[in-house]
């Protein structure tokens, strides 16, 4: 069985298991043993690419004089869990969480692609598929990728509470991925006959993995939305967040940050004000 | 034909042919049917293990309604491996709703398809997992020998044994039913030409096989009684049981001969024992009036008055007479009845007994014999020899022939050599007529004088040769007979 496994699945695995292994602290010792600056991932990018977390992780903790570590959880929820609770300092999260736990959440800043702070959601089918319109999926299966995702939940959910509806009824089954790339996954091996998906996520694949998002066809591009952003948790202390946020913005400024943002296809971190991210509060207040 | 096939030469080739038929045939379908049947069974057994490990695997994402997790479970085995072009297994997993939960294939059999729209196999295993009891699984494995796969099921349970779905894996057969019986031809058609071509390699090994025996039953069928046919010396020169049997047939034969040999020498012998008690009754009867001759003569004497000439006749006579004697006395075995020493006068005698014999017949006579010296050779017998040697040369030179007497001593002995133009005597056709008394030799005289000849010769201690014709020689025939001194 293991050796079926696919290789991703291995490699989230691989990540998974150095977390833990780095972050054991130091049993004594002249240095402080100080806890390292923990780092949670979510899905909102494609972070299964450990060359790619080895190198960002590497220019981190060289700018920031300190030990980074990544955290990476299966869904949005642990991170969130992580990040409210105190175990992790910083989070890459979506922006429906963010407005969902505003109060003990802190924007640090927000990616910017294609030379906003701004991204989509799209709507996808087989790339052999009829539909057209989110009218041709009742009745059909649909795979979205989290239940706190914006692009991969919430605008479906709003789109079809605008309908008087909700995914329960309007489609035939629908279930999660976890992660935006399994949607385009599902959908290109049509488990599902739609997915709702991170419009940067798909862009980033066609060419990272062209076979995949060519297997697919976008039929709708939501509005835009504010770019999942890096928030910091209750635990993190003003000078750290401070220091992650210059130590980010100052990427496109480093070789090795270029190189990074290159590789994640962003042009950089900027700080946006809150407001970025309030058409997706009012869609999460629509459907509550 | 049943004649034919109860020899060796066809049973055996046959035999062969066909025992090497049969165990290829045999182990031919015993190697398929064997590995077929494992092969299935072991595939079998896997596809129920991965049925239920699959089940007990999916019993949380079916719960949780993890329809991506459970994809790719069922994914990954159904997975095509490198280098090969498809999967040959199907899984589908049934909800406890009766519809597909997932399926590898969901372009097939997408999910939220209800079970009856499946494959009538699928949803036979599907549901009647489904309406099962509680805790029987179904053994699965029911392989369809016309079908080119077999379905199994796993129901999927919760931990409180609850049965939430079930997973159907369709394994299609490694090799179809239609690719089977093709093969099976193929096996067939190349079997057949490798069998033929060990069958007919069998029957030419039977042919080798059986060939000595024919070889020796021919040679045995040809074979006249008196000889042993060159056929047979070759077949016993194998090493193997039929060289044995040659040898032994061989050895048969030898001994066959010399049994008839011997049956001829006794015949012979009794034969000539009828001639000898015949010619005894025939020389008792002449032994008789000789002795009165004899008597006569001696009384003739007696009465005086004999002048020179009838003393010489009487003499004559007297020695003729008592030649016949001695003559007949050798029939009878009655030898050295009156011994006296060769002598000059003897071989004198002879010589005017024979001499006109050999006017008569016309041949010229020459004769330098002259006496023994110092060699004391019985008078009667060695006349005798030399009488039945010049008269059977004078008969072999006949007329206008030539015939020598001549005598020679050494230490061996006293040799006469009895020369005469004509037929050549080998000392074959010699020893041919020494030993058979009564055989007609080649120029038609019955040796029986050579016979007697023999004898006396023998009793005298002497011998009988054929001396090669020489360089130069005008004889043909040269007969030496040497005689030795008798001593004690």
């Amino acid at each position: 069985m293991v050796a079926t496994l696919k290789r991703r699945q291995l490699l989230a695995l691989a990540a998974a298991a150095i977390a833990p292994a780095t972050s054991l602290p130091a049993a004594g010792g002249e240095r402080t043993p100080r806890r390292p600056i923990r780092f949670g991932l979510t899905p909102v990018f494609l972070d299964d690419r450990i060359g790619l977390l080895s190198r960002w992780k590497a220019y981190l903790s060289d700018a920031l004089l300190d030990e980074v570590e990544f955290v990476q959880r299966q869904t949005y929820a642990q991170i969130l869990d992580a990040l409210r609770e105190g175990q992790i300092e910083f989070g890459w999260i979506c922006g429906y969480p963010y407005v969902l736990h505003e109060q003990r959440l802190r924007l640090i800043c927000v990616p910017r692609w294609q030379g906003a702070p701004r991204y989509r959601s799209y709507l996808i089918v087989p790339a052999g598929s009829k539909a057209h319109r989110l009218e041709d999926l009742s009745g059909r299966n649909f795979a979205f990728s989290d239940p706190l995702s914006n692009s991969g939940f919430l605008y479906v959910q709003y789109l079809l509470a605008q309908r008087g509806t909700d995914a329960q009824r309007y489609f035939r089954r629908s279930f999660f991925t976890w992660s935006h790339r399994h949607v385009v996954e599902a959908v290109a091996e049509r488990l599902a006959d739609a997915g709702a998906v991170d419009g940067y996520v798909w862009e980033a694949m066609t060419r990272i993995a062209p076979q995949l998002t060519a297997a697919t066809r976008v039929i709708h591009r939501s509005p835009e939305f504010g770019f999942p952003p890096i928030v910091a948790g209750p635990r993190a202390s003003a000078p750290a967040i401070a220091a992650f946020r210059k130590v980010l913005i100052a990427m496109p400024q480093d070789p090795r940050g270029r190189e990074v943002l290159a590789e994640l296809q962003l042009d950089g971190f900027g700080e946006e004000p809150r407001e970025l991210f309030d058409s997706i509060a009012r869609m999460a207040e629509a459907i509550r | 034909m049943i004649r034919q096939l109860a020899s060796y030469r066809l049973r055996v080739p046959i035999a062969l042919t066909l025992v090497t038929l049969l165990s290829g045939v045999t182990v031919a379908v015993t190697t398929f049917v064997l590995v077929d049947r494992h092969v299935e069974a072991s595939a079998i057994r896997q596809t129920e293990r991965l049925a239920r490990t699959l089940a007990g695997s999916l019993a949380q994402p079916v719960l949780r309604n993890d329809v991506w997790q459970a994809y790719q479970m069922v994914r990954a085995p159904t997975q095509p491996r490198d280098g090969e072009g498809g999967t040959s297994m199907r899984i589908v997993v049934v909800g406890a709703d009766d519809r597909v939960f997932v399926s590898p294939e969901p372009q097939s059999f997408p999910i939220g398809t209800h079970v009856s729209a499946l494959p009538p196999r699928l949803a036979q295993a599907a549901s009647s997992l489904m309406a099962g009891s509680q805790g029987a699984i179904d053994p699965g494995a029911r392989p369809d020998e016309e079908a080119d796969s077999w379905v199994v099921g796993a129901p999927i349970r919760t931990d409180a044994d609850t049965i939430i779905g079930m997973v159907v894996v369709e394994q299609q057969r490694a090799i179809p039913r239609a690719q089977t019986r093709e093969i099976v031809g193929q096996l067939a058609g190349l079997g057949a030409g490798a069998i033929a071509l060990i069958g007919i390699a069998g029957w030419v090994a039977g042919r080798r096989m059986t060939a000595p025996l024919e070889q020796l039953r021919e040679a045995m069928h040809d074979a006249p009684e008196t000889r042993v046919p060159p056929a047979v010396d070759e077949v016993a020169r194998r090493h193997d049981e039929v060289g044995e049997l040659a040898r032994a047939y061989r050895t048969m034969i030898e001994e066959l001969q010399a049994k008839r040999e011997m049956e001829r020498r006794m015949l012979q012998a009794e034969r000539m024992a009828s001639i000898g008690r015949l010619a005894a009754g025939i020389a008792h009867e002449v032994n008789n009036p000789l002795g009165g001759m004899l008597n006569a003569i001696e009384n003739r004497r007696l009465r005086g008055g004999v002048d020179e000439a009838t003393s010489r006749t009487l003499g004559l006579l007297e020695r003729g007479i008592e030649q016949v004697h001695t003559t007949v006395g050798a029939l009878l075995n009655e030898a050295r009845r009156e011994v006296h020493d060769l002598q000059a006068d003897d071989l004198q005698d002879l010589f005017l007994l024979v001499q006109p014999q050999a006017e008569q017949v016309g041949c010229s006579l020459e004769w330098s014999i002259e006496a023994p010296r110092g060699m004391r050779l019985p008078a009667v017998g060695v006349r005798q020899v030399i009488l039945n040697l010049t008269l059977n040369a004078i008969a072999a030179a006949g007329d206008a022939g030539s015939v020598r007497l001549a005598s020679a001593q050494d230490a061996d002995g006293w040799a006469v050599r009895v020369s005469n133009t004509g037929r050549t005597l080998s000392q074959q056709q010699l020893e041919e007529l020494l030993g058979n008394a009564g055989a007609t030799s080649s120029s038609g005289r019955t040796g029986l004088g050579l016979w007697i000849t023999g004898r006396l010769l023998h009793l005298a201690g002497g011998s009988l040769r054929v001396e090669a014709p020489g360089g130069g020689s005008t004889f043909a025939t040269t007969i030496v007979a040497t005689m030795r001194e008798q001593r004690g």
